[in-house]
């Protein structure tokens, strides 16, 4: 179930004449997560509203105080903005996608077209990632049609929408255990599992690999990026089964060489896929 | 034919931490971008400065596809980092806050080169001791 506690933000608008501010550091000392800047004003989000006053109070000071911002006439609003579906005006041209011959990914809000697809996957994304429409995610998708040829048990290491866990499901894979660290993205995986009457086969969870039994997956899937892929390399052999094969993409092509030498080190073989300016590999242990 | 741009969308934001919280998601959101799509573009391409705040510039197009760049953080951020302080001073011509060396003049401007309006790193270095008086600190030679 969603949790029914809905984040709420602080909006503080600082509206100027003219200003010659460059470095928003200060604010982000006091808690912001991020700028927006526009013409003749700014605004800084605040994560939580409690001390709201104290804030707008900081900020009025350091305004006045700091000769070398300039800021003329400033004049500072704040407003309250509660957690929504940020998404809602993309989703309505989120229309269905072809991946394959055989597979379909579509919103579940759109009736299923009349089609000879095998595999049609139900995604609600809300605020998760893993729509079928990033390059990352449609290699994952052709990865798992290959790689997938019944009664595999599956990880999903940061699985978003929980899309790729889905359609190894449907492909034929036995179970999935699927992870990410966004409890907001579990919650949306569960909903879609459910969307996708797959429930009983997959168990989700907020977390990381470390959680887990050795040796337990036929394969194992990573959309993520390269940070985490590289950190994830070193725990990948007691994950898998002997013959086990993993499937790691969300790495720029910048980063082919970093990845690759990691591959080497591990003694990993490994086929790549590129699409657009993003790389996919499969990978499994060299035999000795 | 070149696509119709519909916004130009200034944020700042941890690097490889964006999220579909604001101001990613209101700002993002209400012109039809995919925030998802960005938030995994811009993490994978700013990983590498964990710890920083990147300002990024999002061009939106009619189609709702996107493209954005990432500058260097602000001369000011990186001097206060190298000097390890929270904040430069008020008065800067009487009140000195701080201290940072040439060397480390020469990397922030090494680092800032692409968005500063200098012919060589030499004139980059004066546009960032120009930011440093202007904060209270003192260049060491």
């Amino acid at each position: 179930m969603r949790s029914d506690k809905k984040k709420k933000w602080l909006v503080v608008r600082v509206q100027f004449t003219s200003c010659e501010i460059e470095d928003y550091d200060f604010f982000f000392q006091l808690g912001a997560s991020g700028v927006e800047e526009e013409e003749n004003q700014f605004k800084i989000y605040f994560p939580d509203t409690d001390a709201s006053s104290g804030l707008v109070h900081k900020i009025e000071y350091f305004l006045k105080s700091e000769n070398r911002l300039q800021i003329t006439n400033p004049v500072i609003h704040t407003e309250t903005i509660i957690e929504q579906d940020w998404n809602q005006d993309w989703k309505k041209n989120y229309l269905p996608i072809p991946i394959s011959d055989r597979i379909l990914i579509k919103p579940t809000w759109l009736e299923a077209p009349k089609t000879e697809y095998d595999v049609v996957v139900e995604i609600d994304p809300a605020m998760a990632f893993g729509t079928g429409t990033h390059a990352t995610t449609r290699m994952c998708l052709k990865a798992l049609e290959d790689q997938i040829h019944g009664g595999e048990i599956l990880l999903d290491v940061g699985t978003g929408t929980g899309i790729l866990s889905f359609t190894a499901l449907k492909l034929g894979a036995r179970r999935a255990v699927a992870l990410d660290t966004d409890v907001i993205a579990v919650e949306t995986a569960q909903e879609n599992a459910a969307v996708n009457n797959v429930l009983s086969s997959i168990e989700l969870f907020a977390g990381s690999v470390d959680a887990l039994k050795p040796d337990s997956f036929d394969l194992l899937v990573a959309n993520v990026n390269t940070l985490v892929v590289v950190t994830l390399l070193s725990k990948i052999p007691a994950l898998l089964a002997a013959h086990g094969r993993a499937i790691l993409s969300g790495i720029l092509q910048s980063d082919a060489r970093v990845i690759e030498d990691h591959l080497k080190i591990g003694n990993w073989n490994f086929q790549k896929s590129q699409m657009e300016e993003w790389l996919c590999y499969i990978i499994r242990q060299s035999q000795v | 034919m070149a696509k119709k741009v519909i916004s130009t969308i200034k944020l700042q934001i941890s690097a490889g931490q964006a999220n579909p919280s604001p101001p990613v998601g209101p700002a993002l959101g209400q012109h039809g971008v995919n925030i998802m799509e960005f938030c995994k573009a811009f993490n994978a391409k700013t990983q590498d400065k964990q710890g920083l705040i990147i300002p990024v510039v999002i061009t939106v197009y009619a189609d709702q596809s996107f493209t954005f760049i990432t500058k260097t953080p602000p001369a000011a951020v990186l001097l206060k980092k190298a000097a390890g302080l929270d904040k430069g001073s008020g008065e800067p011509n009487r009140e000195k806050v701080g201290k940072v060396t040439r060397a480390q003049v020469r990397e922030i401007a090494e680092l800032k080169e692409p968005d500063l309006n200098a012919n060589d790193v030499e004139n980059a270095m004066l546009m960032v001791e120009g930011t440093a008086r202007s904060m209270g600190i003192i260049v060491e030679e």
